[in-house]
């Protein structure tokens, strides 16, 4: 009977078990299908269509194997499925009882047999259908959906693929073999002369940044990068432009200006606080090319007074242009008596334009005049026979005789006597006419910019010439301030024309139109058109004006979250 | 030869149990005919008997707990005694004395005259009003089934079975018994009071004319039969651990007991209040007709063994939660099978 027992209880234990790890697989296998199919999903959103069914079926038999192995580990022993099988047919632990004596063959007792045999009557008379244990449970309801789950992740139509993003304004490649700007500009720094040595370091810095600019263009870099290091090289030249009497000069150089206050500089010293070395030029030449002599005088002694007063406030750099200034109102003065003198030699020989160039020369001390009027008279004197010659020594000699007697025109300085009695020299001879015509050739050429002037010139050419080349670049207005409209071929591009009036406001009062942002500025806003907006970002007006403000703050020390939210704000 | 030697056992064995099954039958049915309902607590009663154990009947006075235990021992032929406990009830009233007796010849001699105690079914009444010393004169008599006199070890006369009654309602002059003495008591039996038709039913049959008691149902030899049946009844490991787990779980100190067992129990079951659950049980499976132990069967026979055996503390007794009330909360707390099983 025991025997009967035990192959009995063996059989439904193995239909038990097998059921039972079925089941628990079953489970495993609709979590992995759940999780597969989430699997799959995530794939379809992400637009990965090819490893879709591989997630879902892996998922699905990852899941089932753990199902197996969890359903193998947590096997019920005999005695679990005894008191299992005690439960589903009611029979009072029976079973189980039988069980423990069906393991200890050795003690036969009389209850022992009587229990076995009632166990095995009750396993004899059990339905299997009545023992098996369900295979599906409340929690196999989700065997189907997620299978379906899974299926449908994997077959639905993929995504299609994502639209590339648009690339970020500023981020796309340039590349320039050989830029034109650049090489002027290049040209114009290498030409550039430093006042001293520490400016020369300046400008050597600024030539192999250009240099290297150059060589990065060639490669190909962003244009964000290269419209950056443009913006940072021409801030330098600006800078450059501006050094005059700045940082520790700046006190020789206010006090320059005090001791220029005098109607003879007025126009020079406004020149200088401009820093405007070719006006300062010019303005100077005027002065000294004034007729009345004391006039002279005094600019000349208000010019040595600015200077010793820059230097006595140390700024020497400031004193050494004013000297310079000085020895070359010397020179210019020189060169207008001598002009003068012959021009009024030679007035019957004059043409009238010549004739209103000397009234100008005269009246205003105009070097523009001054050089026509040169000119005039390099012509005339070629063109003069022996007997204009003639007539032109006893004309002279006339004038000179003339002086010191009363009722005569005032009398020549010693200096005016001199350049008098020379020209007439010079007239007696072919080879002094010569030199004479040559002379007033040099006169008409103009005397030779100062070196502030000519470093000025060179840097304005420099700035231009990389202005032009930003405004290229970008597609855009070039700089704050940059002149928008057409411009003369004449004039450097981005230069507004000069203001014609003595001085300018400290202050300025002009008033904005309305709605239009500057050129080149960030007011936080910018305009809107129709269809058109401003809030979109990396596109329209954002999009144009993003790669110099981001190059802008990529320059300048600001902390480096600020310069992320530029970035972002213009360029996301 | 020995297949014809096991089927007999085999066949006296499933004698014995079909006549358990019988006498249970015929001794409620018997009792039946003089107690009027209390099925229940004579069910509990014979349990108590087969199992070779001692009961505790508690209840109010008038429920027929005496009538009960008389009409118990009339029916299975045995020797009665009954014990009043009063506070003057001395030991030796309980055991017997020597006593000098005078012999024809003029001689004189001790001769043992035997307590009450020496009876077989033994009505121990009112138990907690007599002293502690008088109540511990049972102890050795209840455990070791034996009584020393005068240094002279008696054996008592088979079956031994002590059916003790006390009142529930606290009064000067009584003696609660010590837990020791508590712990010898297979089981404690409350009993309940009639119903209307249970009361009307005891009016119509004691104010008429007395009816004579039943005749005996089971010899002395067939009770012993059965006690040696029961101690046969097989259990399965898994139900004994279960006893052991209840018991157990009774443990206030225990891991994780129920909530109810931590907060009104001072102290929980021992190993005997274990024993008790499984003897109870086969007990109570051989009146079944059963030859094995099942988790119903402790279930069943829980609350009248750990009754008496949990001890309850302060804030128990103050919440006025019952020992009952903590078993409930035992059998709901501890399942009888693994959770894997139960859920398969």
């Amino acid at each position: 009977m025991a025997g009967e027992f035990s192959s009995r209880f063996e059989l439904l234990a193995a239909r038990v078990r097998r059921r039972l790890e079925l089941r628990t697989a079953l489970i495993g296998l609709a979590a992995g299908a759940l999780l597969g199919g989430a699997g799959a999903f995530a794939a379809w959103a992400a637009r990965m269509p090819e490893p879709r069914p591989w997630i879902a079926g892996g998922a699905a038999v990852l899941g089932a194997a753990a199902g197996a192995w969890l359903a193998r580990r947590r096997a019920f022993d005999d005695e679990e499925v005894a008191l299992y099988l005690d439960r589903r047919l009611g029979s009072d632990e029976v079973i189980v009882t039988a069980l423990s004596f069906a393991r200890e063959t050795s003690t036969e007792s009389a209850a022992a047999r009587v229990i076995v045999e009632r166990a095995t009557d009750r396993l004899r008379a059990a339905e299997p259908a009545r023992v098996k244990p369900a295979l599906f449970t409340r929690i196999h309801v989700f065997l189907p959906i997620a299978v379906g789950l899974a299926i449908f992740a994997s077959a639905v139509a993929p995504r299609a693929p994502r639209p590339a993003p648009p690339p970020a304004a500023g981020s796309e490649k340039l590349a320039e073999a050989s830029t034109p700007e650049l090489e002027e500009a290049l040209e114009a720094l290498e030409s550039a002369k430093a006042r001293d040595p520490a400016q020369e370091e300046r400008l050597q810095l600024l030539r192999s940044k250009a240099s290297a600019l150059r060589e990065k263009l060639a490669e190909g870099a962003p244009r964000r990068e290269i419209m950056a290091e443009l913006g940072e090289l021409t801030d330098a030249i600006a800078r450059e432009q501006l050094a005059l009497g700045e940082g520790k000069e700046r006190r020789g150089f206010e006090a320059a200006l005090e001791q220029m206050k005098k109607a003879e500089l007025e126009s020079a010293r406004q020149a200088m606080a401009e820093h405007d070395p070719g006006a300062l030029d010019r303005e100077i030449a005027r002065a000294a090319n004034k007729k009345d002599a004391e006039a002279r005088k005094d600019a000349r002694k208000a010019l040595d007074d600015a200077a010793k007063a820059a230097k006595d406030a140390g700024a020497p750099a400031v004193a050494e242009a004013l000297e310079a200034q000085a020895e070359r109102f010397d020179r210019e003065a020189k060169k207008a008596d001598k002009l003068r003198a012959l021009a009024d030699a030679l007035q019957k020989n004059l043409s009238e334009s010549a004739k209103r160039d000397l009234e100008a020369f005269n009246d205003d001390g105009d070097p523009e005049a001054g050089k026509r009027l040169a000119d005039a008279l390099e012509k005339a004197l070629g063109e003069m026979s022996p007997e204009d010659l003639a007539a032109l020594e006893k004309e002279l000699a006339r004038d000179l005789a003339k002086q010191g007697q009363n009722g005569e025109p005032a009398p020549l300085s010693a200096e005016q006597k001199k350049q008098l009695e020379e020209l007439m020299e010079q007239l007696k001879t072919e080879a002094g006419r010569k030199a004479l015509e040559e002379a007033m050739g040099e006169m008409a050429a103009g005397e030779p910019a100062s070196g502030d002037a000519q470093r000025a010139a060179d840097l304005a050419r420099a700035a231009a010439a990389l202005a032009e080349m930003k405004q290229r670049l970008s597609g855009g207005p070039s700089a704050p301030g940059a002149g928008s409209g057409p411009s003369s071929s004449s004039k450097p591009p981005g230069r507004t024309s000069k203001i014609d009036r003595p001085s300018t406001p400290t202050k300025a009062s002009a008033s904005l139109n309305p709605g239009v942002p500057q050129p080149g500025s960030s007011v936080g806003r910018t305009s809107s058109r129709p269809g058109e907006t401003a809030n979109r970002s990396g596109t329209g007006a954002l999009g144009r004006v993003g790669p110099d403000e981001i190059g802008g703050v990529s320059q300048s020390e600001v902390p480096d979250e600020y310069r992320e939210q530029v970035g972002r704000y213009f360029q996301p | 030869m020995a297949d014809e030697n096991s089927d007999t056992q085999k066949g006296a064995f499933e004698a014995k149990l079909e006549l358990a099954r019988e006498s249970s039958k015929r001794l409620s049915a018997a009792i039946g005919e003089v107690v009027v309902g209390q099925s229940e607590v004579v069910e509990q009663v014979l349990w108590g008997l087969l199992a070779g154990g001692h009961v505790l009947l508690e209840g109010a006075p008038g429920l027929g707990k005496t009538l009960l235990v008389r009409t118990l021992a009339a029916s299975l032929d045995l020797a009665f005694s009954r014990i009043q406990f009063t506070p003057d009830l001395m030991p030796s009233d309980v055991t017997g004395t020597n006593v000098l007796v005078a012999a024809a010849d003029g001689s004189r001699h001790f001769t043992l005259h035997k307590g009450p105690i020496f009876g077989q079914i033994i009505l121990a009444d009112e138990i907690n009003r007599a002293t502690p010393k008088t109540q511990s004169a049972l102890l050795e008599a209840m455990q070791e089934h034996a009584c020393t006199i005068a240094g002279t070890r008696h054996a008592m006369e088979q079956p031994f079975f002590v059916l003790a009654t006390e009142n529930p309602i606290e009064m000067e002059g009584t003696y609660p018994l010590p837990e020791a003495q508590l712990d010898r008591f297979l089981l404690k039996v409350l009993v309940p009071t009639p119903s209307e038709d249970e009361m009307t039913e005891i009016i119509a049959r004691t104010t008429g004319r007395a009816k004579g008691t039943p005749g005996p149902v089971l010899n002395r030899d067939e009770v012993l039969a059965l006690q040696a049946a029961c101690r046969d009844i097989a259990i399965a490991e898994p139900v004994m651990r279960y006893a052991a787990r209840l018991v157990g779980k009774s443990d206030p100190e225990a891991k994780d007991p129920p909530g109810l067992v931590k907060s009104a129990i001072r102290f929980g079951a021992g190993v005997r209040g274990a024993q008790s659950l499984v003897l109870a049980a086969k007990a109570v499976s051989l009146l079944d007709g059963r030859a094995h132990v099942s988790f119903a069967d402790i279930e069943r026979v829980a609350k009248p063994v750990l009754r008496h055996r949990l001890i309850r503390s302060f804030e128990g007794e103050a919440d006025g939660i019952t020992t009952d009330r903590v078993t409930e909360a035992l059998l709901a707390a501890v399942p009888t099978v693994p959770e894997k099983v139960e859920r398969g």
